[in-house]
């Protein structure tokens, strides 16, 4: 039997079952590490049939080994699985189950799962490209739906997994839109270079409106287990935190920019809501300050390291110029990369800790070292491929980054929707009309 | 009686999951729950089905909005086309080698025809339909830039560029539809060179006019840049670089990530300079043509083009000759033209 091994975002196996065991006890794994005999049903290793726990177990998941752990064949494992939900209402109570807050049963740890694969994506990838070059674009607003659903899909939660349900349509309007006015920048850029500068202010004072119609076109269009994703941030603190930041940060000369750049990552998550439940979002503005703090040391302490080992060499050769000239540009990128790959991996891993959902709060492990190793083979095999490994590379970002999250939560079943409130019908058409990826 | 699948229940309101079996009954769906209670009963006909994604986990669902999610998607794929809702030729595409690797050598063909051919022709028939003076305004800023940061007032007598003109007016009269201007100016850094701007502008540098032995040099120079003109390459050059750049970010946009996002520009640089030589090599048949009809041998064009390439050395890093097709292959081709 093979079992693999998913932790932090990374597989690894096939294991034995005695292998796995051993590894428990060294401590290289835990039995809340997760595993599978087929890379798409995923268990805790100690759900695993058939595994004996280690002396140095500590979880509760060993009383549900005794009741079956005879079978030692891991394709039951999903029939075990099931067995193990106890305590679920049988017959389901629509809309009448209310959260019970006082449950203060211990939280149970559950790792996000990114089940997708790059060969198998990049079929529905190619396939993508070719109906959008001979429908002439128009295809490629329902490809944008079937990329997001083979993500979405591809991502589970306590054994569900994730759904995108925009219509096509909508986004088709909206890339017309953005093309449009896209030709009409470029084109009047170089016809009256002088209009670029009302039409910036013009897309800078737009912006924040867009920004909150897409980011509650893609909530409203995001399902997890028949439950829709809102999002309540409203126009005017849209304006407050993009605007007023913005403003603020350059007012200050820059020293107010990591609170803005905090106060978005407060506005996208913060605002995200889950049926009628909504997030919230506290980072401490400390922490990005520090990891500013961190960025700048790293960057100077990079510059000095380099100064000295020219005027080493200087002092050695008498020629330093060369150096200093070629080498030094030459690290810039790479250096470039760590930093970010810093900055990305703390304050992601802040916001995202600092974030809850009603009783539900959330881990997130992205290192600086994990970063830099996946964007270093992204761009080598970017490039070596003239862009064909794009599935691969987007394959990986999304198993490093979902394989670095997980969500304690004793339960999931819980969430009641909220009513649907059909008034805003006319400024969600706007909201269709554009839709924009944002990171966050 | 068909096969029985196991799954999740997803109930109306909540985010409720249930662990439940689904079969197919007659026309019916059938959801069980583990101990064998119905929880839903509904017409395979009136449920929907999403769309096959590899192995992605399916929804089935049902009218009033309850849902069932399996990863069994062979059983339920073969469950909709017995009821004449069959998946469709997209996830059948999507799905197999034989057909995944036919698309993957057609798209490289197709985009790789469409860069080479297909873009420059259609950026060829935009740019012709597209107001002539278009781009007046960006060849005003141009100049005044390139004054700002560059060129400097022309030191030439007067009369030598009266004479110049006079006799470039006399060779190549001015067409309702071509009409051009010549400027001249002092090259500075940029040495000896003449460029010409989208509104007709063809801007001479002093040290191209004394680089030149022969008027007919000067007149051969000046046809490849009324080339440009007429061919209206700025233009052209334009509309091909950004349609890379969104055809780049179509492609690999959603794979690059923060740092990565460098390597979106990287198509457009690399085409810029291919679609660049082309254009030169374009504006070097129409001087050719040019010269012929006005009786001069196109070999004053080889003799322009190898004084200059002396000139800059073919190593030398500036931007106009290194954008230019190697400048032996062009004098070449201008000599045979003269035979």
């Amino acid at each position: 039997m093979q079992i693999y091994i998913h932790k932090d975002g990374r597989k690894s196996g096939p294991f034995t079952l005695e292998q796995l065991r051993e590894k428990v006890l060294q401590g290289s794994f835990t039995e809340e590490d997760y595993a599978s005999h087929d890379h798409r049903t995923w268990v805790t290793i100690g759900e695993v049939p058939g595994y004996v726990p280690g002396i140095q177990s500590h979880q509760q998941h060993s009383d549900a080994l005794d009741s079956e752990s005879k079978g030692g064949d891991l394709s039951s494992v999903g029939a075990s699985l099931d067995s193990q939900r106890k305590g679920l209402p049988s017959v389901p109570s629509t809309g009448k189950t209310i959260r019970n807050t006082t449950n203060v049963k211990k939280s149970k740890r559950h790792q996000l799962l990114f089940s997708g694969s790059g060969s198998e994506f990049f079929g529905i990838w190619i396939v993508n490209i070719l109906l959008s070059i001979v429908t002439f674009g128009i295809y490629s607003a329902w490809a944008k739906v079937r990329t997001m659903n083979y993500f979405y899909g591809s991502t589970s939660l306590a054994f569900s997994s994730f759904a995108y349900v925009a219509n096509p349509v909508a986004i088709l309007k909206g890339r017309i839109i953005a093309f449009v006015f896209f030709l009409l920048y470029m084109l009047l850029s170089q016809v009256e270079p002088l209009l670029i500068i009302p039409l910036m202010l013009l897309i800078f004072f737009l912006a924040p409106v867009i920004i909150v119609r897409s980011l509650r076109f893609r909530m409203q269009n995001t399902e997890y287990r028949g439950l829709r994703f809102g999002f309540a941030g409203t126009t005017g603190e849209s304006y407050g935190v993009f605007v007023g930041g913005l403003l603020l940060s350059y007012i200050t000369a820059g020293i107010l920019f990591p609170w803005f750049y905090m106060r978005q990552k407060q506005f996208f998550i913060g605002n995200v809501q889950f049926g009628g439940s909504q997030f919230l979002c506290m980072p401490r503005s400390g922490h990005f300050y520090a990891c500013v703090g961190i960025c700048f040391a790293m960057v100077f302490g990079a510059v000095l390291f380099f100064v000295l080992v020219a005027f080493a060499f200087e002092a050695i050769t008498s020629v330093a110029g060369p150096l200093l000239t070629t080498l030094l540009p030459l690290c810039i990128y790479p250096m470039m990369g760590v930093v970010s790959a810093y900055w990305h991996a703390n304050t992601t891993n802040h916001v995202i800790t600092s974030s809850r959902l009603e009783d539900i709060t959330f881990e997130s492990r992205l290192t600086t070292g994990g970063l830099v190793g996946l964007w270093f083979i992204n761009i080598l095999l970017l490039v070596f491929t003239a862009g064909l490994a794009t599935p691969w590379v987007m394959v990986r970002n999304a198993r490093y980054r979902i394989g670095c999250t997980s969500v304690l939560a004793d339960d999931l079943d819980s969430f009641v929707a909220e009513k649907v409130d059909t008034s805003s019908a006319l400024g969600d058409e706007l909201g269709e009309a554009f839709d924009i990826d944002l990171a966050i | 009686m068909s096969e029985v699948i196991a799954g999740k229940y997803l109930s109306v309101g909540t985010s409720l999951a249930i662990d439940a079996n689904i079969r197919l009954d007659g026309g019916d769906l059938v959801v069980t729950d583990e101990a064998g209670g119905e929880l839903s009963r509904a017409k395979i006909r009136e449920a929907e089905i999403s769309s096959r994604l590899g192995n992605v986990p399916r929804r089935i669902r049902f009218s009033d909005q309850s849902s069932f999610e399996t990863e069994a998607n062979d059983v339920v794929d073969e469950w909709f086309r017995s009821v004449g809702k069959s998946k469709g030729i997209v996830p059948t595409l999507e799905g197999k080698l034989r057909y995944v690797l036919p698309f993957t050598v057609v798209t490289i063909l197709v985009t790789w025809t469409f860069v080479a051919y297909g873009l420059p022709a259609l950026a060829g028939i935009a740019a012709r339909n597209l107001p002539q003076d278009i781009l007046d305004g960006a060849a005003e800023s141009t100049l005044a830039f390139l004054d700002e940061i560059a060129l400097e007032p022309t030191g030439l007598a007067q009369e030598r560029r009266r004479e110049i003109e006079s006799l470039i007016r006399c060779t190549f009269p001015p067409k309702e539809a071509l009409v051009y201007e010549v400027v001249f100016r002092r090259g500075d850094t940029l040495g000896a060179n003449a460029f010409a701007l989208p509104d007709g502008t063809i801007v001479f540098t002093d040290e191209l006019v004394e680089l030149l032995t022969s008027d007919e040099e000067i007149l051969a120079v000046f046809a490849h840049e009324l080339g440009h003109v007429a061919e209206r390459h700025s233009l052209r050059q334009l509309l091909q670089d950004t349609s890379i750049a969104v055809l780049s970010y179509l492609v690999i946009g959603e794979a690059t990530d923060t740092l990565q996002e460098a390597l979106n520009a990287l198509p457009a640089i690399l085409m810029h300079d291919a679609y660049s030589r082309e254009f030169e090599s374009e504006a070097d048949d129409y001087a050719i043509r040019l010269l012929r009809e006005a009786d001069i041998s196109p070999q004053r064009l080889a003799d322009a083009l190898s004084r200059l390439s002396h000139e800059h050395g073919d190593e030398e890093g500036l931007k106009y000759l290194s954008s230019h097709p190697s400048s032996r292959e062009r004098i070449r081709k201008a000599e045979e033209a003269s035979q």
